[in-house]
């Protein structure tokens, strides 16, 4: 678990419910209204999706939505950037490759 | 000072280097005069299509099965892969009276050699499981295709270059005069001077106010076109495409398939194709405003409507630019080249409107012959710029 739970400024990490995530198939806990970046790093995990051509892990980089580097498919939406977009109850997320599929509606 | 050549290009728009690469390969001396800088006008702000169905059955569909068939030589001639690719293109039909007038257009367009069938509902969703549901139909022919037309222009350019062709950026053209040996004499706004027996107007939109210089007649209006382009997003289907709107706004505009009055006043349409670099264009606006090439939020706007309503999947993608370009049109919709018979070696290729792209190649491969060896095509007749000039002036 990685988490700053006594920030020098902010304090102590204040209590919020948890929320169930989906991650490639694996059911996690994550913060009520954190953004998914946060939740995933918390958790551990190294990298959110792969380069199209040469398949290099990416993660977060800008961390304030302009990068588009730590975008992942999120519901079936690929694309998604996860810093400044926040965890729901339920929500499904997954590594993307490349630019991702869309997820069929039928 | 003035500088003598063999031609002289007004133009360098993706017409004007396809007429100036042609020439120079056929051994003229070819400068061509460019008012703004590279890919400045229609041709840098347009979609990608070299679309079959879109065209009408006659001239215009026999030219875009030769002009296929110059790109495909051309990929190896101008070493560049163009973004030349084959994707298909399906023409979507919402409803009854849609698709009796794409039933037609697809008889007609099969008569003259055309493949492309009309596919149904469960056909068209296997290419497009994306679509709408409302969606009846949709035509279907594999040899819609798409090249990138920044690359064509430019290694137009780079190859014609090699071969002695000069290309002068800012340079608008003020005047055109003959003088007593019988060569033209074409001032550009800073006067420079430049001289020869041939001219060839392929100023676009523009291309009226060029031929005014000399006193022809050359009906040309600008017709705005607005395109958003997307992020980098997955394949939304297997082929580009475009609502029957489109083909039947662009080739039948007296009849009236259900269309909102925004839609008319935009003359919006769908078009969406995927480009080399995976994001998509969707189009598009065909408006009279002048020369106002700027786009419009409402333009902007009525066009990412009109795409969600199309395909669902498109409301969570980004657009990250808008481009609008003046498209040439000409009030009977067939492009102008030719030489004006008012004024031998003054010719004229302009007034592709939707069609630049697709035409170029064969376009600038026509001239070049009229040109260089006075070939006259008796099918080309139609397209002759003799077609407007009763209206043309005397020059003396």
């Amino acid at each position: 678990m990685q988490r700053i739970i006594e920030h020098p400024v902010l304090g102590p990490l204040p209590d919020v419910p948890m929320v169930k995530i989906i991650v490639d198939g694996e059911p996690m806990e994550a913060r009520e209204g954190e953004m998914i970046a946060a939740a995933l790093i918390a958790t551990g995990k190294k990298y959110f999706r792969k380069t199209i051509k040469t398949h290099e892990p990416r993660g977060i980089y800008c961390g304030i939505g302009r990068c588009t580097d730590c975008v992942m498919t999120v519901n079936g939406i690929p694309n998604v950037r996860t810093c400044i977009t926040p965890v729901e109850d339920g929500m499904v997320i997954e590594t993307q490759m490349g630019y991702g599929v869309w997820k069929q509606e039928q | 000072m003035v500088q003598s050549y063999d031609v002289l290009v007004i133009g360098g728009g993706i017409i004007g280097l396809s007429c100036g690469y042609y020439l120079t390969k056929q051994g003229k001396r070819v400068v061509v005069l460019e008012s703004g800088g590279f890919a400045d006008g229609a041709s840098g702000a347009c979609d990608d299509m070299i679309l079959f169905q879109s065209k009408k059955p006659g001239i215009n569909l026999e030219l875009a099965f030769e002009s296929l068939e110059l790109y495909k030589s051309l990929v190896g001639e101008l070493e560049d892969s163009l973004g030349f690719a084959n994707y298909g293109g399906m023409v979507l039909i919402e409803n009854e009276r849609e698709l009796e007038v794409m039933e037609e257009f697809v008889m007609q367009q099969r008569s003259y050699g055309l493949d492309v069938e009309i596919l149904t509902k469960a056909a068209m969703r296997k290419k497009q499981p994306f679509l709408h549901e409302r969606f009846i139909a949709s035509t279907y022919s594999s040899m819609d295709s798409q090249a990138y037309p920044f690359a064509v222009m430019h290694r137009f350019a780079r190859k014609g270059r090699q071969m002695g062709m000069q290309v002068v950026h800012k340079s608008p053209v003020v005047g055109i005069q003959k003088d007593g040996a019988g060569d033209f004499l074409v001032t550009t706004a800073q006067n420079m001077q430049y001289r020869a027996p041939h001219v060839v107007n392929a100023a676009g939109a523009w291309a009226g106010k060029v031929a005014d210089l000399i006193g022809l007649n050359v009906p040309m209006e600008p017709r705005r076109g607005q395109i958003i382009i997307t992020e980098k997003i997955p394949a939304i289907g297997e082929t580009n495409l475009w609502s029957a709107k489109y083909l039947v706004t662009k080739l039948k505009p007296g009849i009236q398939i259900d269309s909102t009055e925004e839609e008319k006043r935009l003359g919006l349409a769908f078009a969406l194709t995927r480009t080399e670099g995976d994001s998509y264009l969707i189009g598009s606006t065909r408006e009279f405003v002048g020369y106002d090439k700027r786009t419009t939020m409402e333009g902007i706007r009525a066009i990412i409507n009109q795409a969600v309503s199309f395909i669902p999947v498109l409301k969570d993608v980004n657009f990250i630019r808008a481009i609008a370009g003046l498209r040439p049109a000409t009030p009977d919709g067939k492009m102008v080249l030719g030489e004006h018979a008012g004024v031998p070696g003054f010719f004229t290729a302009a007034g592709h409107e939707g069609d630049g792209i697709s035409l170029a190649p064969i376009t600038g491969k026509l001239l070049a012959d009229m040109v260089c060896e006075g070939r006259s095509d008796a099918r080309l007749e139609e397209l002759s710029p003799n077609r407007f000039a009763s209206n043309a002036k005397e020059v003396c």
